[in-house]
Protein backbone atom coordinates (compact mmCIF):
# COMPACT_ATOMS: atom_id res chain seq x y z
CA UNK A 1 0.00 0.00 0.00
CA UNK A 2 3.01 2.35 0.64
CA UNK A 3 3.84 4.07 -2.22
CA UNK A 4 7.68 5.93 -1.66
CA UNK A 5 9.31 8.02 -4.39
CA UNK A 6 12.07 9.88 -3.73
CA UNK A 7 10.43 12.95 -3.15
CA UNK A 8 6.61 11.65 -2.14
CA UNK A 9 5.66 9.04 0.32
CA UNK A 10 2.05 8.22 0.57
CA UNK A 11 0.24 5.17 2.56
CA UNK A 12 -3.59 5.14 1.63
CA UNK A 13 -4.22 2.96 4.45
CA UNK A 14 -2.76 5.65 7.31
CA UNK A 15 -5.42 7.88 5.67
CA UNK A 16 -8.38 5.90 6.55
CA UNK A 17 -7.26 4.45 9.76
CA UNK A 18 -7.52 8.20 10.68
CA UNK A 19 -10.58 8.73 8.88
CA UNK A 20 -11.69 5.83 11.10
CA UNK A 21 -9.99 7.04 14.25
CA UNK A 22 -11.83 10.78 13.86
CA UNK A 23 -15.16 8.69 13.00
CA UNK A 24 -15.16 7.17 16.65
CA UNK A 25 -14.32 10.40 18.65
CA UNK A 26 -16.83 11.53 16.72
CA UNK A 27 -19.76 9.31 17.68
CA UNK A 28 -18.32 9.23 21.12
CA UNK A 29 -19.02 12.77 21.31
CA UNK A 30 -22.48 12.14 19.61
CA UNK A 31 -23.26 9.36 22.02
CA UNK A 32 -22.66 11.73 25.03
CA UNK A 33 -25.04 14.42 24.00
CA UNK A 34 -28.48 14.60 25.42
CA UNK A 35 -30.81 11.80 25.16
CA UNK A 36 -33.81 13.39 26.07
CA UNK A 37 -33.70 15.73 22.87
CA UNK A 38 -36.87 15.26 20.89
CA UNK A 39 -36.68 15.73 17.05
CA UNK A 40 -38.94 18.83 16.01
CA UNK A 41 -40.72 19.55 12.67
CA UNK A 42 -38.27 22.32 11.78
CA UNK A 43 -35.00 20.23 12.78
CA UNK A 44 -32.13 20.88 10.57
CA UNK A 45 -33.66 24.26 9.32
CA UNK A 46 -31.76 27.47 9.34
CA UNK A 47 -33.36 29.92 11.48
CA UNK A 48 -32.36 32.55 10.26
CA UNK A 49 -32.17 32.73 6.80
CA UNK A 50 -34.87 35.01 6.15
CA UNK A 51 -37.24 32.79 4.64
CA UNK A 52 -40.24 30.93 6.26
CA UNK A 53 -39.63 27.31 7.54
CA UNK A 54 -40.45 25.17 4.97
CA UNK A 55 -43.83 23.29 5.46
CA UNK A 56 -43.07 19.68 5.23
CA UNK A 57 -46.87 19.47 3.77
CA UNK A 58 -46.11 22.01 1.10
CA UNK A 59 -46.76 19.95 -2.25
CA UNK A 60 -44.25 22.42 -4.50
CA UNK A 61 -40.64 21.93 -3.63
CA UNK A 62 -38.83 22.90 -6.97
CA UNK A 63 -39.67 26.31 -7.14
CA UNK A 64 -36.41 26.61 -3.91
CA UNK A 65 -34.23 23.95 -5.64
CA UNK A 66 -31.11 25.64 -6.49
CA UNK A 67 -30.51 24.50 -10.07
CA UNK A 68 -27.22 24.17 -12.13
CA UNK A 69 -27.21 27.51 -13.67
CA UNK A 70 -27.24 29.03 -10.18
CA UNK A 71 -23.90 27.23 -8.73
CA UNK A 72 -21.45 29.58 -8.40
CA UNK A 73 -23.54 33.23 -9.81
CA UNK A 74 -21.52 35.12 -8.46
CA UNK A 75 -17.92 33.82 -8.55
CA UNK A 76 -18.79 33.36 -12.64
CA UNK A 77 -20.48 36.93 -12.81
CA UNK A 78 -17.55 38.47 -10.27
CA UNK A 79 -15.48 37.62 -12.90
CA UNK A 80 -17.24 38.31 -16.05
CA UNK A 81 -14.03 39.59 -17.66
CA UNK A 82 -12.86 36.47 -18.13
CA UNK A 83 -15.38 34.06 -18.34
CA UNK A 84 -17.01 36.61 -21.24
CA UNK A 85 -14.61 36.19 -23.91
CA UNK A 86 -13.60 32.75 -22.68
CA UNK A 87 -17.25 31.41 -23.71
CA UNK A 88 -17.20 33.45 -26.66
CA UNK A 89 -14.07 31.78 -28.20
CA UNK A 90 -16.09 28.66 -28.26
CA UNK A 91 -18.29 29.17 -31.27
CA UNK A 92 -19.01 25.46 -32.19
CA UNK A 93 -18.08 27.13 -35.88
CA UNK A 94 -15.64 24.69 -37.97
CA UNK A 95 -14.17 27.14 -39.38
CA UNK A 96 -12.99 29.00 -35.44
CA UNK A 97 -11.74 25.33 -34.67
CA UNK A 98 -9.25 25.07 -37.94
CA UNK A 99 -8.15 28.36 -37.44
CA UNK A 100 -6.70 27.68 -33.77
CA UNK A 101 -5.26 24.33 -34.97
CA UNK A 102 -3.74 25.97 -37.73
CA UNK A 103 -2.45 29.08 -35.63
CA UNK A 104 -0.82 26.57 -33.35
CA UNK A 105 0.57 24.47 -35.96
CA UNK A 106 2.28 27.94 -36.94
CA UNK A 107 3.33 29.40 -33.15
CA UNK A 108 4.71 25.60 -32.57
CA UNK A 109 6.79 24.91 -35.74
CA UNK A 110 8.21 28.62 -35.86
CA UNK A 111 9.25 28.15 -32.55
CA UNK A 112 10.32 25.34 -32.66
CA UNK A 113 12.47 25.86 -36.08
CA UNK A 114 13.78 29.31 -34.99
CA UNK A 115 15.27 27.80 -31.80
CA UNK B 1 16.63 -14.50 -30.59
CA UNK B 2 13.60 -14.93 -32.47
CA UNK B 3 10.71 -17.38 -32.25
CA UNK B 4 8.61 -18.30 -35.03
CA UNK B 5 4.85 -18.35 -33.57
CA UNK B 6 3.25 -19.54 -37.33
CA UNK B 7 3.74 -18.94 -40.63
CA UNK B 8 1.00 -18.05 -43.53
CA UNK B 9 2.39 -18.48 -47.15
CA UNK B 10 5.40 -16.26 -46.74
CA UNK B 11 4.55 -14.37 -43.88
CA UNK B 12 5.48 -15.49 -40.46
CA UNK B 13 5.27 -14.21 -36.72
CA UNK B 14 7.79 -14.20 -34.61
CA UNK B 15 8.60 -12.96 -31.84
CA UNK B 16 11.59 -11.25 -30.21
CA UNK B 17 11.93 -10.10 -26.43
CA UNK B 18 10.17 -6.81 -26.09
CA UNK B 19 9.36 -6.94 -29.80
CA UNK B 20 7.12 -8.27 -31.71
CA UNK B 21 7.20 -8.35 -35.86
CA UNK B 22 5.84 -9.49 -38.72
CA UNK B 23 8.28 -9.91 -41.22
CA UNK B 24 8.98 -11.72 -44.87
CA UNK B 25 12.07 -12.21 -44.60
CA UNK B 26 13.64 -8.76 -45.45
CA UNK B 27 12.52 -5.25 -43.81
CA UNK B 28 9.18 -4.02 -43.99
CA UNK B 29 8.55 -0.95 -42.29
CA UNK B 30 4.64 -0.71 -42.39
CA UNK B 31 4.72 -4.26 -40.59
CA UNK B 32 6.45 -3.37 -37.48
CA UNK B 33 4.59 -4.32 -33.95
CA UNK B 34 6.13 -3.34 -30.62
CA UNK B 35 5.36 -4.76 -27.16
CA UNK B 36 6.79 -3.11 -24.45
CA UNK B 37 6.24 -0.88 -21.45
CA UNK B 38 4.28 1.55 -22.87
CA UNK B 39 2.06 -0.56 -25.28
CA UNK B 40 1.72 -3.03 -22.33
CA UNK B 41 0.03 -0.20 -19.73
CA UNK B 42 -2.08 1.34 -22.84
CA UNK B 43 -3.41 -1.77 -23.59
CA UNK B 44 -4.37 -2.85 -19.81
CA UNK B 45 -5.79 1.09 -19.93
CA UNK B 46 -7.54 0.42 -23.21
CA UNK B 47 -9.23 -3.57 -22.46
CA UNK B 48 -10.23 -2.64 -18.92
CA UNK B 49 -12.26 0.50 -20.04
CA UNK B 50 -13.74 -1.14 -23.01
CA UNK B 51 -14.80 -4.07 -21.25
CA UNK B 52 -16.80 -2.45 -18.84
CA UNK B 53 -17.90 0.16 -22.01
CA UNK B 54 -19.01 -3.69 -23.60
CA UNK B 55 -21.33 -4.38 -20.63
CA UNK B 56 -23.09 -0.90 -20.05
CA UNK B 57 -23.89 -1.20 -23.63
CA UNK B 58 -25.53 -4.41 -23.94
CA UNK B 59 -28.79 -2.37 -22.13
CA UNK B 60 -27.91 1.42 -22.60
CA UNK B 61 -28.62 0.96 -26.66
CA UNK B 62 -30.57 -1.91 -26.22
CA UNK B 63 -33.95 0.08 -27.72
CA UNK B 64 -31.38 2.26 -30.18
CA UNK B 65 -31.23 0.57 -33.95
CA UNK B 66 -28.68 -0.69 -35.56
CA UNK B 67 -26.93 -2.25 -32.41
CA UNK B 68 -25.34 -4.75 -34.74
CA UNK B 69 -23.59 -2.07 -36.60
CA UNK B 70 -22.89 -0.31 -33.22
CA UNK B 71 -21.22 -3.52 -31.91
CA UNK B 72 -19.27 -3.83 -35.27
CA UNK B 73 -17.53 0.13 -34.99
CA UNK B 74 -17.23 -0.32 -31.54
CA UNK B 75 -15.32 -3.26 -31.69
CA UNK B 76 -13.15 -1.98 -34.71
CA UNK B 77 -12.44 0.89 -32.47
CA UNK B 78 -10.84 -1.07 -29.45
CA UNK B 79 -8.61 -3.45 -32.53
CA UNK B 80 -7.80 0.05 -34.18
CA UNK B 81 -7.07 1.58 -30.85
CA UNK B 82 -4.94 -1.53 -30.03
CA UNK B 83 -2.98 -0.84 -33.46
CA UNK B 84 -2.08 2.21 -32.73
CA UNK B 85 -0.71 1.40 -29.74
CA UNK B 86 1.25 -1.39 -31.01
CA UNK B 87 2.57 0.08 -34.18
CA UNK B 88 5.79 0.62 -33.54
CA UNK B 89 6.14 2.77 -37.15
CA UNK B 90 4.59 5.86 -38.19
CA UNK B 91 2.64 5.08 -41.45
CA UNK B 92 1.30 2.00 -39.41
CA UNK B 93 0.27 4.51 -36.68
CA UNK B 94 -1.23 6.80 -38.94
CA UNK B 95 -3.45 3.65 -40.62
CA UNK B 96 -4.17 2.73 -37.30
CA UNK B 97 -5.54 6.04 -36.55
CA UNK B 98 -7.52 6.73 -39.58
CA UNK B 99 -9.30 3.64 -38.82
CA UNK B 100 -10.26 4.66 -35.48
CA UNK B 101 -11.37 8.02 -36.28
CA UNK B 102 -13.72 6.94 -38.96
CA UNK B 103 -14.69 4.55 -36.21
CA UNK B 104 -15.63 6.92 -33.60
CA UNK B 105 -16.88 9.66 -36.21
CA UNK B 106 -19.81 7.05 -37.19
CA UNK B 107 -20.15 6.30 -33.62
CA UNK B 108 -20.52 9.57 -32.48
CA UNK B 109 -23.18 9.98 -35.49
CA UNK B 110 -24.54 6.71 -33.68
CA UNK B 111 -27.87 8.08 -33.25
CA UNK B 112 -28.97 9.48 -35.96
CA UNK B 113 -32.42 11.32 -35.47
CA UNK B 114 -29.95 13.63 -33.39
CA UNK B 115 -29.03 16.21 -35.75
CA UNK B 116 -26.37 17.59 -33.05
CA UNK B 117 -24.67 14.33 -32.87
CA UNK B 118 -24.29 14.08 -36.86
CA UNK B 119 -22.83 17.55 -36.64
CA UNK B 120 -20.29 16.75 -33.90
CA UNK B 121 -19.16 13.78 -35.66
CA UNK B 122 -18.88 16.40 -39.08
CA UNK B 123 -16.52 18.95 -36.89
CA UNK B 124 -14.58 15.31 -35.63
CA UNK B 125 -14.06 14.10 -39.00
CA UNK B 126 -13.03 17.51 -40.54
CA UNK B 127 -10.11 18.24 -38.26
CA UNK B 128 -9.41 14.76 -37.58
CA UNK B 129 -8.70 14.50 -40.93
CA UNK B 130 -6.99 17.91 -40.93
CA UNK B 131 -4.62 16.71 -38.05
CA UNK B 132 -3.82 13.48 -39.99
CA UNK B 133 -2.88 15.47 -43.50
CA UNK B 134 -0.02 17.26 -41.53
CA UNK B 135 0.61 14.18 -39.90
CA UNK B 136 1.13 12.60 -43.12
CA UNK B 137 3.02 15.35 -44.83
CA UNK B 138 5.70 15.50 -41.27
CA UNK B 139 6.38 11.61 -42.30
CA UNK B 140 6.52 11.82 -45.76
CA UNK B 141 9.71 14.42 -45.47
CA UNK B 142 10.92 12.32 -42.29
CA UNK B 143 11.55 9.18 -44.83
CA UNK B 144 12.46 11.19 -47.74
CA UNK B 145 15.54 12.77 -45.47
CA UNK B 146 15.89 9.23 -43.38
CA UNK B 147 14.23 6.70 -45.42
CA UNK B 148 12.87 5.25 -42.41
CA UNK B 149 10.08 5.17 -40.51
CA UNK B 150 10.50 2.91 -37.72
CA UNK B 151 10.55 4.83 -34.56
CA UNK B 152 14.23 3.67 -33.07
CA UNK B 153 15.62 3.13 -36.85
CA UNK B 154 14.31 6.45 -37.70
CA UNK B 155 16.28 7.61 -33.87
CA UNK B 156 19.57 6.78 -34.89
CA UNK B 157 19.73 8.72 -38.17
CA UNK B 158 18.37 11.69 -36.31
CA UNK B 159 20.14 14.53 -36.04
CA UNK B 160 18.49 17.23 -34.76
CA UNK B 161 18.12 20.12 -37.80
CA UNK B 162 15.86 21.99 -39.04
CA UNK B 163 14.12 19.66 -40.81
CA UNK B 164 13.42 17.34 -37.90
CA UNK B 165 12.47 20.34 -35.51
CA UNK B 166 9.78 21.14 -37.92
CA UNK B 167 8.48 17.35 -38.40
CA UNK B 168 8.87 17.44 -34.63
CA UNK B 169 6.68 20.22 -34.17
CA UNK B 170 4.12 19.04 -36.78
CA UNK B 171 3.56 15.83 -35.03
CA UNK B 172 3.67 17.75 -31.73
CA UNK B 173 0.91 19.70 -32.73
CA UNK B 174 -1.00 17.02 -34.05
CA UNK B 175 -0.95 14.47 -31.39
CA UNK B 176 -1.67 17.85 -28.85
CA UNK B 177 -4.57 17.48 -30.94
CA UNK B 178 -5.72 14.28 -30.26
CA UNK B 179 -5.12 14.30 -26.46
CA UNK B 180 -7.45 17.21 -26.52
CA UNK B 181 -4.78 19.87 -25.58
CA UNK B 182 -6.29 23.46 -25.38
CA UNK B 183 -6.24 25.51 -27.88
CA UNK B 184 -7.19 22.96 -30.19
CA UNK B 185 -9.83 21.18 -27.86
CA UNK B 186 -12.73 22.48 -29.30
CA UNK B 187 -14.28 19.37 -31.00
CA UNK B 188 -13.69 17.51 -28.03
CA UNK B 189 -16.72 18.59 -26.35
CA UNK B 190 -19.06 18.75 -29.10
CA UNK B 191 -17.81 14.62 -29.64
CA UNK B 192 -18.01 13.62 -26.37
CA UNK B 193 -21.63 14.75 -25.28
CA UNK B 194 -23.31 13.56 -28.92
CA UNK B 195 -21.39 10.14 -28.83
CA UNK B 196 -23.24 7.02 -27.00
CA UNK B 197 -21.63 7.27 -22.97
CA UNK B 198 -19.93 4.24 -23.85
CA UNK B 199 -18.49 4.95 -26.99
CA UNK B 200 -17.12 8.58 -25.25
CA UNK B 201 -15.62 6.03 -22.44
CA UNK B 202 -13.05 4.41 -24.99
CA UNK B 203 -12.47 7.75 -26.66
CA UNK B 204 -10.82 8.89 -23.80
CA UNK B 205 -8.25 6.50 -24.43
CA UNK B 206 -8.28 6.90 -27.86
CA UNK B 207 -7.27 10.61 -27.14
CA UNK B 208 -4.77 9.07 -24.64
CA UNK B 209 -3.54 7.36 -27.60
CA UNK B 210 -2.34 10.72 -28.74
CA UNK B 211 -0.21 11.40 -25.32
CA UNK B 212 1.50 7.74 -25.79
CA UNK B 213 2.13 8.60 -29.41
CA UNK B 214 3.43 11.91 -28.09
CA UNK B 215 5.72 10.62 -25.61
CA UNK B 216 6.76 8.31 -27.94
CA UNK B 217 7.70 11.13 -31.01
CA UNK B 218 9.42 13.31 -28.05
CA UNK B 219 11.51 10.55 -26.46
CA UNK B 220 11.79 7.27 -28.35
CA UNK B 221 12.75 9.07 -31.55
CA UNK B 222 14.35 12.70 -31.23
CA UNK B 223 14.99 12.32 -27.72
CA UNK B 224 18.41 14.86 -26.46
CA UNK B 225 18.81 15.46 -30.48
CA UNK B 226 16.60 18.53 -30.21
CA UNK B 227 16.39 21.63 -27.37
CA UNK B 228 14.19 19.48 -24.71
CA UNK B 229 13.44 22.89 -22.65
CA UNK B 230 11.89 24.21 -24.90
CA UNK B 231 10.03 21.41 -25.89
CA UNK B 232 9.10 20.55 -22.55
CA UNK B 233 8.25 24.37 -21.92
CA UNK B 234 5.58 23.92 -25.19
CA UNK B 235 4.30 20.72 -23.71
CA UNK B 236 3.60 22.59 -20.47
CA UNK B 237 2.33 25.72 -21.35
CA UNK B 238 -0.38 23.17 -23.54
CA UNK B 239 -0.87 21.84 -20.03
CA UNK B 240 -1.42 24.79 -18.53
CA UNK B 241 -3.80 26.02 -20.52
CA UNK B 242 -5.52 22.69 -20.47
CA UNK B 243 -6.04 21.78 -17.06
CA UNK B 244 -6.80 26.00 -16.49
CA UNK B 245 -9.23 26.48 -19.88
CA UNK B 246 -10.44 22.93 -19.72
CA UNK B 247 -11.27 23.50 -16.13
CA UNK B 248 -12.94 26.99 -16.34
CA UNK B 249 -15.27 26.27 -19.50
CA UNK B 250 -16.60 23.29 -17.02
CA UNK B 251 -17.49 25.43 -14.67
CA UNK B 252 -19.82 26.98 -16.68
CA UNK B 253 -21.80 24.29 -18.39
CA UNK B 254 -25.19 23.44 -17.51
CA UNK B 255 -25.09 19.83 -19.79
CA UNK B 256 -23.74 17.06 -17.81
CA UNK B 257 -21.65 15.18 -20.38
CA UNK B 258 -20.38 18.62 -21.55
CA UNK B 259 -19.50 19.43 -18.71
CA UNK B 260 -17.67 16.09 -18.05
CA UNK B 261 -15.84 16.79 -21.39
CA UNK B 262 -14.42 19.91 -20.64
CA UNK B 263 -12.73 18.13 -17.61
CA UNK B 264 -11.35 15.41 -19.74
CA UNK B 265 -9.28 18.43 -21.45
CA UNK B 266 -8.29 19.75 -17.88
CA UNK B 267 -7.71 16.38 -16.77
CA UNK B 268 -5.18 16.24 -19.97
CA UNK B 269 -3.41 19.47 -18.30
CA UNK B 270 -2.02 17.44 -15.26
CA UNK B 271 -0.72 15.04 -17.92
CA UNK B 272 0.77 17.41 -20.04
CA UNK B 273 2.31 18.91 -16.93
CA UNK B 274 4.15 16.12 -15.13
CA UNK B 275 5.51 14.57 -18.45
CA UNK B 276 6.69 18.28 -19.91
CA UNK B 277 8.75 18.90 -16.93
CA UNK B 278 10.60 14.97 -17.54
CA UNK B 279 10.75 16.18 -21.09
CA UNK B 280 12.41 19.97 -20.26
CA UNK B 281 14.63 18.13 -17.50
CA UNK B 282 15.67 15.53 -19.86
CA UNK B 283 19.37 14.53 -20.40
CA UNK B 284 20.15 16.98 -16.56
CA UNK B 285 20.96 16.14 -13.25
CA UNK B 286 17.46 17.40 -12.43
CA UNK B 287 15.61 14.36 -14.21
CA UNK B 288 17.17 12.50 -11.22
CA UNK B 289 15.99 14.39 -8.57
CA UNK B 290 12.26 15.29 -9.52
CA UNK B 291 12.18 14.91 -13.64
CA UNK B 292 11.72 11.40 -13.07
CA UNK B 293 9.23 11.67 -10.64
CA UNK B 294 7.07 14.21 -12.45
CA UNK B 295 6.72 11.54 -15.24
CA UNK B 296 5.69 8.94 -13.32
CA UNK B 297 3.36 11.24 -11.48
CA UNK B 298 1.78 12.33 -15.17
CA UNK B 299 2.07 8.89 -16.67
CA UNK B 300 0.12 7.23 -13.71
CA UNK B 301 -2.83 10.16 -13.67
CA UNK B 302 -3.15 9.00 -17.45
CA UNK B 303 -4.18 4.94 -15.83
CA UNK B 304 -6.36 6.87 -13.01
CA UNK B 305 -7.69 9.18 -15.61
CA UNK B 306 -9.12 7.33 -18.00
CA UNK B 307 -10.50 4.34 -15.14
CA UNK B 308 -12.23 7.83 -13.04
CA UNK B 309 -13.59 9.56 -16.03
CA UNK B 310 -14.66 6.44 -17.77
CA UNK B 311 -16.68 6.00 -14.79
CA UNK B 312 -17.89 9.42 -14.71
CA UNK B 313 -19.28 9.20 -18.23
CA UNK B 314 -20.96 6.03 -17.30
CA UNK B 315 -22.94 7.45 -14.23
CA UNK B 316 -23.77 10.37 -16.78
CA UNK B 317 -25.12 7.57 -19.50
CA UNK B 318 -26.94 6.09 -16.80
CA UNK B 319 -28.65 9.16 -15.65
CA UNK B 320 -29.58 10.32 -19.36
CA UNK B 321 -30.84 6.27 -19.88
CA UNK B 322 -33.17 6.82 -16.78
CA UNK B 323 -34.25 10.41 -17.28
CA UNK B 324 -33.87 11.25 -20.61
CA UNK B 325 -32.36 14.56 -19.95
CA UNK B 326 -28.62 15.79 -19.82
CA UNK B 327 -29.65 19.75 -18.86
CA UNK B 328 -28.50 20.17 -14.90
CA UNK B 329 -31.25 22.58 -14.89
CA UNK B 330 -34.40 19.68 -15.23
CA UNK B 331 -32.41 17.15 -12.79
CA UNK B 332 -32.69 16.61 -8.89
CA UNK B 333 -33.49 14.54 -6.06
CA UNK B 334 -32.28 11.38 -8.47
CA UNK B 335 -30.31 10.38 -5.52
CA UNK B 336 -32.91 8.35 -4.04
CA UNK B 337 -34.00 6.44 -7.12
CA UNK B 338 -30.57 5.75 -8.36
CA UNK B 339 -28.38 5.37 -5.23
CA UNK B 340 -25.57 2.92 -7.00
CA UNK B 341 -25.21 5.44 -9.63
CA UNK B 342 -24.73 8.21 -7.14
CA UNK B 343 -22.48 6.07 -5.18
CA UNK B 344 -20.34 5.10 -8.48
CA UNK B 345 -20.63 9.22 -9.02
CA UNK B 346 -19.29 10.17 -5.57
CA UNK B 347 -16.11 7.94 -6.39
CA UNK B 348 -15.58 8.98 -9.63
CA UNK B 349 -16.08 13.04 -8.50
CA UNK B 350 -13.72 12.54 -5.39
CA UNK B 351 -11.13 10.24 -7.38
CA UNK B 352 -11.08 13.35 -10.23
CA UNK B 353 -11.38 16.13 -7.78
CA UNK B 354 -8.41 14.84 -6.20
CA UNK B 355 -9.86 13.87 -2.33
CA UNK B 356 -7.38 11.24 -0.58
CA UNK B 357 -7.36 8.76 -0.49
CA UNK B 358 -8.48 8.11 -3.75
CA UNK B 359 -5.89 7.21 -6.41
CA UNK B 360 -6.59 11.17 -8.58
CA UNK B 361 -4.88 12.27 -5.77
CA UNK B 362 -2.12 9.99 -5.87
CA UNK B 363 -1.13 10.51 -8.38
CA UNK B 364 -1.33 14.54 -8.14
CA UNK B 365 0.40 14.84 -4.80
CA UNK B 366 3.39 13.46 -6.94
CA UNK B 367 2.53 16.00 -9.54
CA UNK B 368 2.47 18.83 -7.22
CA UNK B 369 5.27 17.77 -5.43
CA UNK B 370 8.03 17.19 -8.63
CA UNK B 371 6.32 20.22 -10.87
CA UNK B 372 6.86 22.52 -7.01
CA UNK B 373 10.61 22.01 -7.54
CA UNK B 374 10.88 22.99 -11.24
CA UNK B 375 8.43 25.99 -11.15
CA UNK B 376 6.39 26.67 -8.00
CA UNK B 377 3.55 28.71 -10.34
CA UNK B 378 3.04 25.45 -11.65
CA UNK B 379 2.01 23.68 -8.90
CA UNK B 380 -0.38 26.78 -7.69
CA UNK B 381 -2.11 26.26 -11.41
CA UNK B 382 -2.41 22.54 -10.63
CA UNK B 383 -3.63 23.30 -6.81
CA UNK B 384 -6.51 26.10 -8.26
CA UNK B 385 -7.00 23.78 -11.09
CA UNK B 386 -8.12 20.65 -8.84
CA UNK B 387 -10.58 23.16 -6.30
CA UNK B 388 -12.14 24.27 -8.83
CA UNK B 389 -12.48 20.73 -10.37
CA UNK B 390 -14.49 20.20 -6.86
CA UNK B 391 -16.05 22.66 -7.06
CA UNK B 392 -17.66 22.01 -10.45
CA UNK B 393 -18.22 18.27 -9.96
CA UNK B 394 -20.29 19.72 -6.23
CA UNK B 395 -22.16 21.77 -8.61
CA UNK B 396 -23.53 18.24 -10.76
CA UNK B 397 -23.85 15.88 -7.55
CA UNK B 398 -25.94 18.50 -6.07
CA UNK B 399 -28.18 19.58 -8.93
CA UNK B 400 -28.60 15.82 -10.37
CA UNK B 401 -29.11 14.05 -7.32
CA UNK B 402 -29.92 16.26 -4.24
CA UNK B 403 -32.55 18.72 -3.68
CA UNK B 404 -36.58 17.41 -3.70
CA UNK B 405 -36.99 14.99 -6.91
CA UNK B 406 -38.89 16.43 -9.99
CA UNK B 407 -42.52 15.71 -10.64
CA UNK B 408 -41.93 14.18 -13.98
CA UNK B 409 -38.67 12.26 -12.31
CA UNK B 410 -41.12 10.68 -10.23
CA UNK B 411 -40.97 7.21 -11.33
CA UNK B 412 -37.28 6.84 -12.69
CA UNK B 413 -35.55 4.08 -11.17
CA UNK B 414 -32.03 2.59 -10.82
CA UNK B 415 -30.16 1.72 -14.19
CA UNK B 416 -30.11 -1.36 -15.11
CA UNK B 417 -27.87 -4.13 -14.09
CA UNK B 418 -25.91 -4.24 -16.90
CA UNK B 419 -25.20 -0.93 -16.58
CA UNK B 420 -24.25 -1.01 -12.53
CA UNK B 421 -21.76 -4.04 -13.95
CA UNK B 422 -19.85 -1.78 -15.98
CA UNK B 423 -19.80 0.94 -13.34
CA UNK B 424 -18.98 -1.40 -10.81
CA UNK B 425 -15.98 -2.81 -12.81
CA UNK B 426 -14.36 0.28 -13.07
CA UNK B 427 -15.56 2.03 -9.23
CA UNK B 428 -13.46 -0.94 -8.42
CA UNK B 429 -10.21 -0.43 -10.85
CA UNK B 430 -10.65 3.17 -8.38
CA UNK B 431 -10.71 1.73 -5.35
CA UNK B 432 -7.79 -0.64 -6.42
CA UNK B 433 -5.53 2.37 -7.77
CA UNK B 434 -6.16 4.06 -4.62
CA UNK B 435 -5.37 1.13 -1.94
CA UNK B 436 -2.04 0.08 -3.98
CA UNK B 437 -0.38 3.21 -5.90
CA UNK B 438 3.03 1.56 -5.28
CA UNK B 439 2.07 -1.65 -7.00
CA UNK B 440 0.22 0.18 -9.92
CA UNK B 441 3.53 1.86 -10.24
CA UNK B 442 5.96 -0.77 -10.22
CA UNK B 443 3.78 -3.03 -12.62
CA UNK B 444 2.59 -0.64 -15.26
CA UNK B 445 4.35 2.98 -14.55
CA UNK B 446 7.80 1.83 -14.72
CA UNK B 447 7.76 -0.39 -16.95
CA UNK B 448 6.68 2.48 -19.63
CA UNK B 449 9.03 4.62 -18.15
CA UNK B 450 11.83 2.14 -19.17
CA UNK B 451 10.43 2.12 -22.44
CA UNK B 452 10.68 5.62 -23.46
CA UNK B 453 14.36 5.73 -22.02
CA UNK B 454 13.75 7.45 -18.75
CA UNK B 455 16.30 6.82 -16.64
CA UNK B 456 17.34 8.58 -13.12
Amino acid sequence: MNLVHSITYWNPLIMILMACFIGVIIYIIYSLGNSSYKETKYRGEPFLSGNPPIDEDEKDKEPINIRGDNFYWGFITALKFYFKPLIGRHTGRLNDYIFWFMLTMLVVVVVLALI
Amino acid sequence: MWYEIFTVGEWSLAIEIGTLELTTGEHVFINHLLADGVSAMATIILSITSLAAGLYSYTNLKEENGVSRYYFLFLITVAGTHGMIFSADFFSRFVWFQVVTASTAALVAFRKYDGRAFEAALKYLTLSFLAWSFFLLSIIIAYHIHGEMQFYELAESITGGLADRIIMAILIVVMAFKSGAVPLHFVKPDAYSRAPSSVTVVMVVVSQAGLWTLFRIIFNVFGTNVNTYVVGWIVIILGVFSAFIGVSMALVQRSIKRLMAYHAISQTGYMLFGVGVGIAVMGTTDMGTFGRDAMVGGIFHIMNHAIYKGLLFLTAGAIIFRTGERDLNKMGGLGRNMKWTMLFFIIGALAISGVPPLNGFTSKLIIYRSVYMFNPILTVVAMIVSILTLASFYKVFHSVFMGPEREKHDDVKEAPLAMLIGMALLAVSVILLSLFPGIAIDMFVEPAMEALGVIA
